[in-house]
Order: structure tokens, then sequence, then C-alpha cells
């Protein structure tokens, strides 16, 4: 009777093991089994959130390079000198709105949290009035595997600012030229010297970053500066060349967590089967047993019936 | 030997065969009474008496009633019923308690600790998120809850238990004052007899006894008067017409001991259903109690650990993510009096001591387990004993007889409960120049539900918990199988004292016709005899 009534409860619950004795090392795997869908249920779940984030970041960076590819032309067209007065100022005014532009996609914002700010989450990236980057340098890890984690963040500063390793020295037009010097450690600064067929001085300036870079086209427009213009056009085709290694690095971070969700997306369809091969009931064989149990019952009562009612005393009449 | 001898033999035949019929009856109405043996006429030929040509017959005899009792088959039964008792009550015992850990049907911990850890990964995806960090809150008020509600069903298993045992003393005392009652009547009607003659009151007695040795580890013999005499362990429960008191009290950690006239057999008893309620407690308690508070206390601590050294959202630190552990002290003194406290969580290591005391002013604290010695001293009152992250502090007389447990399992889970209600406080970052984007601290911890817990002996908490349950789960699948074949020993057992000395209604039929014919030859024998008398006078 009892073994019926476990197949019974087998049948109700579609499930081989109902308690930890029916089988203790099924449980055990089980056991594991769960853990594991958990765990992996967890990097994927976070590897989706993180695919979202890349991808609108991936659409900034397209942003900026067009941005930057504009600015670039309107800074060679500007640094041949042959601009009247009135095509400077209009100049002047188109970079500064793709200075704005840029600081504005450098302050992007996804899911509330800015995202070129480090661990600053909840402050600006740039500086709205000095275009200084004001975020930290954290890079935020979140898991994707046991033991492999992906950086989810670019820092802003070494996005959108690029820094050389090594002093640089480019010819500008009549003889002069233009000395970057890279930043000193700890800084984002990169000076630029002019100087003249003599090696004398004539212009300085400094900029951190590709904001600031358009901030000085456009003054250097205002003013007709063309030497600064001349000096900026190689550091705005290095930023833009920056930007673009940075966009490849996202995808290739993307392509590992693809790759990453493939493996996850197999590993638990493994789990569950084996899962299912663990603890659940074969409904036919269940209800096949049920029935053979059935049969045995019936037929011990048949029998019982026959032999109890049988006795001496029933003969002796 | 004359005409009028001829009436005796005839009438002995007579009422030899209505002893026998009433003894047939009364098998025949006895026929489904436990315990009851058949009881079996013998029959004598009388003392022949002298007469022409030699000695005659005097007819037949009623020398004695015997019941067909097989003192070893019964002795088997005895043994059995201890057997059988043991294992059901451990079986009983162990159900509600697997229930407890049966994570197929939704109780049990592993979903409320894979939620939990989850909730932590959610945080460290998004540690600026409220939403993350409310719903981690409720993953840990959730465990908590599911935590508190295992050790209750244990506890309130373990006090079934307890209940059990004193229906099961109260059923023993009367019983044993019963067995006294009859020891009392057979003597008396056997006294001065040679063998057994109460046939019916030993039935009785046998029942008795078979009931008793089901509740109860017992040992018994006969004597000559024809009373038995029951021992269990160093005490007597049934001497002559005297029955002993089986009584139960409450001892230190809250069981109930065994106490026959006053002196302590607890440990004495390992069979019948006492013996398996004392073993299956002692097991349940050393087992999945334990296992299960020692789980809970090592994530409290672990958790905290790194919690405290966290900063959140508002930059502060410090903060305990569950209610620190407390210890829980145990006395024995009467002269001394002891506080205790976590001093260094870093070093505890989740053991449980005891600091017992020689004759000579020292003291030594060991682990209740295995009793090896952590540390050792002087004792002078009011000085503290500070051992594995634990500070100890006794003043006052202590003698050699004192003893003082310091745990900090016992009240793991009754203290557990997540300390933080604001989900701001959670902490996620490792330093408050980081926040809100440091999730440093929230993978940390969040890495705890893979990582080996020196405490836990290197293993993970949930290869932990599976110990537990594949504990519980063994526990259990011993207890069922020993029912099964006790049970069934004990049926064959008893099948065999059936057919030694049970009632069987074909052959007791079959008596019926035999002692009808023999009384109807008695009276037929009278009727001759009275026919020879009657020519005699006719003379």
């Amino acid at each position: 009777m009892e073994e019926y009534a476990n197949l019974q409860t087998q049948l109700a619950t579609g499930k081989k093991i109902n308690k930890p004795s029916d089988d203790v090392t099924g449980t055990m795997k089980a056991m594991d089994y769960k853990l594991n869908i958990s765990i992996n249920e967890q990097y994927a779940a976070n590897i989706t959130s993180l695919k979202n984030g890349f991808d609108f970041m991936d659409n900034v960076f397209s942003s900026a390079l067009k941005f930057l590819g504009n600015l670039k032309q309107i800074t060679t067209d500007g640094a041949t000198g042959s601009q009247t007065d009135e095509q400077r100022s209009i100049s002047a005014t188109q970079a500064a709105q793709i200075r704005d532009q840029i600081l504005s996609l450098g302050n992007s914002k996804f899911n509330g949290k800015y995202i070129f700010s480090g661990y600053c989450t909840d402050t600006n990236s740039f500086d709205p009035v000095t275009y200084a980057y004001q975020g930290n340098t954290g890079l935020i890890k979140v898991n994707i595997a046991q033991d492999m984690t992906v950086t989810s963040n670019f820092v802003g500063s070494q996005t959108f600012g690029f820094a050389l390793s090594n002093p640089e020295v480019v010819q500008l037009q009549n003889d002069y030229t233009a000395q970057y010097t890279p930043p000193v450690a700890g800084t984002d600064t990169t000076t630029v010297d002019i100087m003249d067929s003599q090696g004398n001085v004539v212009d300085s300036f400094s900029y951190d970053n590709v904001i600031q870079m358009a901030d000085l086209v456009s003054s250097a427009f205002l003013n007709n500066n063309i030497m600064r213009l001349q000096a900026l056009a190689e550091p705005l085709a290095d930023a833009a060349n920056h930007i673009l290694s940075i966009q490849t690095e996202g995808g290739v971070r993307v392509r590992a967590m693809n790759d990453q969700q493939t493996r996850i997306e197999a590993h638990n369809l493994s789990l569950k089967n084996a899962l299912a091969l663990t603890e659940d009931a074969d409904l036919t064989t269940t209800i096949m047993e049920l029935k053979m149990a059935d049969v045995a019952l019936q037929a011990l009562r048949e029998s019982s019936k026959i032999v109890l009612s049988q006795s001496l005393m029933d003969f002796l009449k | 030997m004359s005409l009028l001898g001829l009436f005796d033999i005839g009438k002995s035949a007579m009422l030899a065969s209505q002893t026998a019929l009433s003894t047939t009856g009364h098998n025949i109405a006895n026929a489904q009474t436990p315990g009851f043996n058949r009881q079996d006429v013998i029959l004598e030929s009388a003392t022949p008496v002298t007469g022409i040509g030699g000695l005659i017959g005097a007819g037949v005899t009623v020398s004695g009633i015997t019941r067909d009792y097989n003192r070893f088959i019964q002795s088997q039964l005895i043994s059995q019923q201890q057997n059988l008792g043991r294992s059901d009550a451990m079986n009983q015992s162990f159900r509600p308690v697997e229930e407890v850990f049966n994570d197929e049907q939704e109780t049990g911990l592993l979903n409320s600790l894979n939620d939990y850890f989850s909730a932590w990964n959610e945080v460290s995806a998004n540690p600026e998120g409220l939403a993350e960090r409310s719903l981690l809150l409720q993953k840990a008020n959730g465990l908590v809850t599911m935590t508190k509600r295992m050790e209750q069903t244990i506890e309130d298993d373990l006090g079934q238990i307890n209940e059990s045992m004193d229906d099961s003393v109260n059923r023993i005392n009367s019983l044993t004052k019963d067995i006294a009652q009859l020891n009392d009547k057979i003597i008396q009607i056997e006294a001065g007899q040679d063998g057994e003659k109460a046939n019916d009151l030993r039935d009785q007695r046998d029942r008795f006894m078979n009931e008793l040795s089901n509740l109860i580890e017992i040992n018994s013999y006969e004597n000559s008067d024809g009373s038995i005499t029951v021992t269990s362990g160093s005490g007597t429960f049934v001497s002559g017409v005297h029955a002993g008191t089986l009584s139960t009290r409450m001892n230190q950690d809250g069981n109930n001991d065994l106490y026959l006239n006053g002196i302590n057999i607890t440990s004495q008893i390992t069979k019948g259903q006492l013996g398996g309620l004392i073993d299956a407690r002692a097991d349940i308690e050393s087992g999945p109690l334990l296992g299960l508070r020692k789980l809970i206390a090592s994530i409290t601590m672990e958790v905290n650990q790194l919690h405290t050294s966290g900063y959140d959202l508002d930059g502060t630190t410090g903060n305990n993510f569950f209610n620190p552990l407390q210890v829980s002290l145990n006395s024995s003194s009467q002269g001394a009096t002891a506080t205790a406290a976590i001093t260094n969580p870093d070093q505890v290591t989740l053991d449980e001591y005891t600091i017992t005391f020689d004759g000579s002013g020292n003291y030594s604290v060991r682990t209740k387990g295995s009793g090896a010695l952590v540390s050792s001293g002087s004792y002078s009152s009011g000085n503290p004993i500070t051992f594995e992250g634990l500070r100890v502090v006794i003043t006052g007389t202590v003698t050699s007889n004192d003893a003082f447990t310091i745990s900090p399992l016992t009240n793991a889970i009754e203290n557990f409960g997540v300390a933080l209600t604001d989900p701001k406080k959670i902490a996620a970052a490792s330093s408050d120049t980081t926040i809100p984007g440091d999730n440093t601290k929230a993978l940390a911890i969040a890495g705890l539900q893979q990582s080996n817990i020196t405490d836990l002996g290197d293993s993970t908490f949930t290869d932990f918990y599976k110990g537990i349950v594949s504990t519980v789960g063994t526990m259990s699948r011993e207890a069922s199988d020993n029912v099964n074949f006790d049970k069934n020993l004990l049926t064959e057992i008893e099948n065999r004292q059936q057919s030694a000395s049970g009632v069987s209604l074909d052959e007791e039929a079959a008596n019926l016709i035999k002692f009808q014919r023999a009384f109807e030859a008695g009276a037929m024998m009278i009727k001759v005899t009275d026919e020879l008398l009657q020519t005699v006078l006719d003379l």
C-alpha cells in the first residue's frame, strides 16, 4: 500500500524524488544542477544589460566621430588662411556648436547614470564651463562567468582625450613648427608650443580633451589665429582615431559577451536536461507501475476472500 | 471392583470430557484474542485399583490444563518488539525533519540562498539603483524567514519527542503496575503447586510484557515462585509485587532525561520506543540542527565581515548587514556567573566550547565536539579568558563540578535578522570616494556564493547545506528501511508463534466432535451400568 501511495505522489507531482530519502544521491545532484542553473541565469542577466549599455555607447561614439569629422574639415579649410572674415565667423560658430555637441555626448546618461564618469556616476563627466574632466578613473567590472569579468564602462578622460606618449614635432606652413609635449604624470593636459624658424615660441596653448580642442578651434577662428588651426589638425586626427579604437574595443567586448552568452545557454540547456532526468518521473512508467500495484492489490483481496472464508465449521452442519 | 464402581468410571469419562469441552470452547472463544496461547487438557488414566484378575483401571482424570507456550519464541518476540519500537520511533521522528530540508517541495534553504546571492549580483551590476537594493533587502528577509521557519519545525519535532517520551512513560508506569498485580495473583494461585497453572493470567502478563518491551529496553526473568522480575538499565521495573516508577525530568539542554526510581538511566536505554526517541533526538540535535545553525552563523559572519568594510551610498561604513552573532552561555555553577562576547570576528571558528575546572584552581577550555584543548590557565575571578575570537569573564567561586558551555551557534538563527532597513545603507563600494558607481564590495559579497569558507571546512555554503540534506536523507532512509525490516521480522516471529500456540478453528472443531463423542460414550457407559444394576436388582 505504501508503494501505491508513493506512485500516486509521483504521478501527482510529476517528480521521481519527492523527499531526500527517496534518492539521496539524486537529491544532491539535483541541488547542484539547480545552483549552477541559478548562477548561469545571473550571468545571462548581467550580459543582457551590459550589451544594452555597449549598444548605447557605440551610438555615442559613432555620433562623436561624425562631429569630429566635420570639425576636422572646418579646421583644414580654415588652416589655409584663405577665408574671409565672414567665413571665419561662421566657422567659429560651427566649431562652437560641435564643441557643445561633443560635450553633450561626453555627459551621456544611460539608465540614469553618467556612463563616462568612472565611479562617480552621479556627476557630470565634463564641466560645462571649463570642459575639464571631473569624473574619476574607476573601471566598473561585472561578472559574466566565474573568474571572468567585463569592464562595463569607458573613462571619459581616456576616451574623449588623447595623449601622446612621446613629444612630437610637426612642420607647419612658413617654416613654423608645432611642438607637442605629453601630459605630466597625473594630468591629462597636452601642451603645444608654436615656434618660428629660429626656435622662438610665438604661441602656446594646451588641451585635455577634444571638447577643449573644439573650443580652441572656435576661438582660433574668432581671433584669426591660423597657426593654431594648423597646429590643431594633427591632434584632431589622432583623437578621432582614438575614439574609433575605443569603439572597436567595445565591439570586441560585446563579441566576448556573445560567446559567453552562447556558452551559458548551451550549458543551461544540458543542466536542465540533466535535472529533468534526475528528478522528473517518467509518466508512462509510473502509470504502468501504478496499474500493476493496483492489480496486485486486487489479487490479494480476491485470494484473501477465498482463503478466509473456509473453515471446518462450515462443514459441521 | 464393584458394579457401582462402573458408575465412577463412566462418571470420570463424562467429567473429563466436560472439562475438555470447556477448554476447547475457551480456545474457540479466544481464537482472536491477541497473545492467547491455546490450552490443552492433559488426560491421564486414574490410579488403578486391585480387583479380580489383578489391577483394574479406574477411568480417566484430568491431571492439568497446560498452555501451548513456547518460551523461546516468546523471548524472541520481546526482543524483536524492542527493536521495532526503536525503529518505529526513529522513523517517526525523522519524517518531519526531512520535510524541512525538502527543496523539492519549495521548502528548504537552497532557493532562498540562491535568490539572496542573485540579488547581490543585481546590485553589483547596478550599484546606484534603489530598486535592486530594495530587492536585496527583500530577498535577505526571505532568507531569514525561511531559516527561522526551518529551525522552528525542527524544534517543534524535538518538543514532540519530549512529549512522546512523557506519554510513553505514563503508559509504562501503568503497565508495570499491572504486571506487578498479575505477579501477585499468579504467585498466589501457583503457590505450592507444581508447574504453571495460572494459564490465562500468564497470557495476560505476556501481553503486557510485549507492549512494555515495545516501549522501552528491558531484561526479564522468571522466578521460581512464578513472578517475573523486569529490569531496565541499572534499575528495576518490577520485582515481585512491587513496581518501580519511571519519570522524566528536563535537563540543562532542555531535553527530557529518564529517571527510574530516581536514578538517571537515559544513557542506558537504546532500544524500544524510548531508546529510539532518545537516539533520534541526539542525532537531530547534533546533525541537521547544529549544521543549520553553523551555516547561518557562517553566512552572518562572512557577509558582515565584508559589509562592515564597505561604503554605502551616504559614504558611511562599518554597518552590519545581518544582526551580528551573539554568544550564548550555559552554566551549571552555583557560585559563579559568567559573561561572554565576540571580540574578534576574524578569529571565530564557529565551534562550541566547554570550560571546566580542576581541583587546583586551573581552568581548561575544550571544543565540545572533539574535546580538543583550546586554552588553559589558572583561574582568577573576574579575569577575562580569551580564545579564538571570544572573551569570557567568570566571576565567583568555582568547584571542579562546574562547567560552562559557550556557543556562538545556539542562538545563531534566533538572532538572525537583517540589520538594515534603508536600501541606501547597503555597502556596495569599497571607499567613500568612489560611490555611487563602485560595485567592488557588492561583487565580493556576491562572490561568497562560490567561495570556499574556512569555518565550514573549506566547502561552499551550498556544499555544506548539501551535506546536511544528505545526512538527513540518509538517516531517514535508514530509519524507514529498518522499520520495514523489523516489521517483517516481527510478523515472521508472530506467525511462528501462531503456528505453535495459536488456535486453529479446524483443530478445535475436530476436538469438539472428539470430546462430544467421548461424552456420549461415557453417558452410554452409565446407561449400560444402570441396566446392569437394574438386572441385579430384579433378581
